[in-house]
């Protein structure tokens, strides 16, 4: 009798294997016949939550206290805020936004041809290089890096300077004309964005977009 | 309008202390995610972090018309599968997990049926499948999403995730099989 029930418990299995339902009886069967046959309890209970799909049992396998969603959004939320709190007429405290850059240029410097107010002429020494300057108007932002395939996406070893103390950062780079580059900006060691002044965008495997240059 | 789409235009126009209700609200969620991608809580806590700021960094690249929640998931996915290669090869994980994979107890048959054992055990089977087994089961089993929902996430055809859930409980059915491994023999 054993034997039939243990039977007909595989078949329940198989049939759960391959995608089927095992409906509610069967399973009140299973887990009845769990508690009775040590073999099968051996074989089977692991199983049992997913068959039953039960909800209470699977989140309680990783479980999930309040106080870690509260801990993780605190650490969210100080990473990312940077305030710089400032009084407004009225007195109030207002906090800039520093999250979003307003505006950015790439300006491509060719020989002899300039898009902005600064040039300069590579062909005479025989490279094929352009230079390229990179802005980035940022007025909140403490550092502004130049990551890109032509760092190895390194941060740290292109750093925007604001040379006028505009909130305007710039940086002007080397690079092979004929090639296609992609790049972004990052804000503050933490906040990744593509150039804002481009609609030259790539999906940068993460869920976000790089901007793309072709020279 | 959708709660979620509401809170992703308000941060987006500079007001970022609504992140924080995201968070909260996908917090378990995303956590339990990266708990059952890694292994282990500690390496999940640490991505989960990363995860939400790496969302937040691309905000603005979200099509509000569509669902959060998969956007959400896609971020994680991205960041879990290059961290889940860099803590440890697969070879070493499987053979450290499965030099602990104990079989619960048997012995008594008042055990519960939800003994941290048993939990232990289905955690560490959980961790033994390979990735491409391992999500959608996490997705279908430990997130509560459908086979249509696990599909579009993971721009998979249907009957493939079906293929994978089939292979993943099969895997799942031999790992947790501990008749065999039992050191106490049937009388």
């Amino acid at each position: 009798m054993m034997e039939d029930a243990c039977t007909f418990i595989k078949s329940i299995i198989d049939s759960w294997e391959t995608g089927g339902d095992p409906g509610e009886e069967a399973v009140l069967t299973l887990e009845q016949h769990l508690k009775e046959c040590r073999n099968c309890r051996s074989r089977y209970l692991g199983l049992l939550p997913l068959i039953k799909e039960d909800r209470e049992i699977l989140q309680s396998i990783y479980p999930v206290r309040e106080s870690d969603t509260d801990t993780a959004a605190d650490a969210v939320m100080s990473a990312l805020y940077r305030s710089t709190p400032e009084r407004t007429e009225s007195g109030k405290t207002k906090t800039r936004r520093i999250l979003f850059a307003a505006a950015a240029a790439v300006i491509i410097l060719f020989g002899g041809f300039s898009i902005g107010f600064y040039s300069a002429n590579l062909r005479g020494n025989g490279r094929n290089e352009v230079l390229v300057r990179f802005e980035l108007a940022a007025p909140d932002a403490a550092s502004v890096q130049l990551v890109g395939d032509f760092t190895d996406w390194n941060e740290g070893s292109l750093e925007l300077k604001d040379k006028n103390h505009d909130g305007v950062w710039e940086i002007e780079v080397r690079l092979k004309k004929g090639k296609t580059y992609t790049y972004n900006f990052v804000i503050n060691g933490e906040r990744w964005i593509p150039d804002p002044s481009s609609t030259k965008q790539v999906d940068d495997g993460f869920g976000g977009a790089s901007t793309m240059l072709q020279l | 309008m959708d709660n979620d789409k509401k809170l992703v235009q308000d941060i987006l126009s500079g007001e970022a202390s609504s992140y924080r209700v995201i968070v909260q609200k996908y917090h378990p969620r995303i956590f339990r995610l990266a708990w059952a991608f890694l292994g282990s809580r500690e390496d999940a806590e640490d991505a989960v972090q990363e995860i939400f700021l790496r969302a937040f960094r691309h905000l603005r690249n979200f099509n509000t018309e569509k669902s959060f929640y998969p956007w959400l998931y896609s971020v994680a996915r991205n960041y879990l599968r290059t961290e889940y290669r860099r803590i440890v090869t697969f070879k070493e994980r499987k053979d450290v997990i499965e030099s602990n994979l104990q079989p619960p107890s048997f012995d008594t048959p008042e055990e519960k049926l939800e003994s941290k054992e048993l939990k232990d055990a289905v955690k560490q089977s959980v961790h033994l499948l390979p990735v491409s087994l391992r999500e959608p089961v996490i997705l279908y089993y430990f997130d509560d999403l459908s086979v249509s929902e696990i599909a579009e996430m993971l721009e998979l055809s249907e009957e493939n995730i079906k293929s994978r859930l089939f292979r993943g409980r099969k895997k799942l059915r031999k790992t947790l099989n501990f008749y065999n491994r039992s050191t106490e023999k049937e009388v």
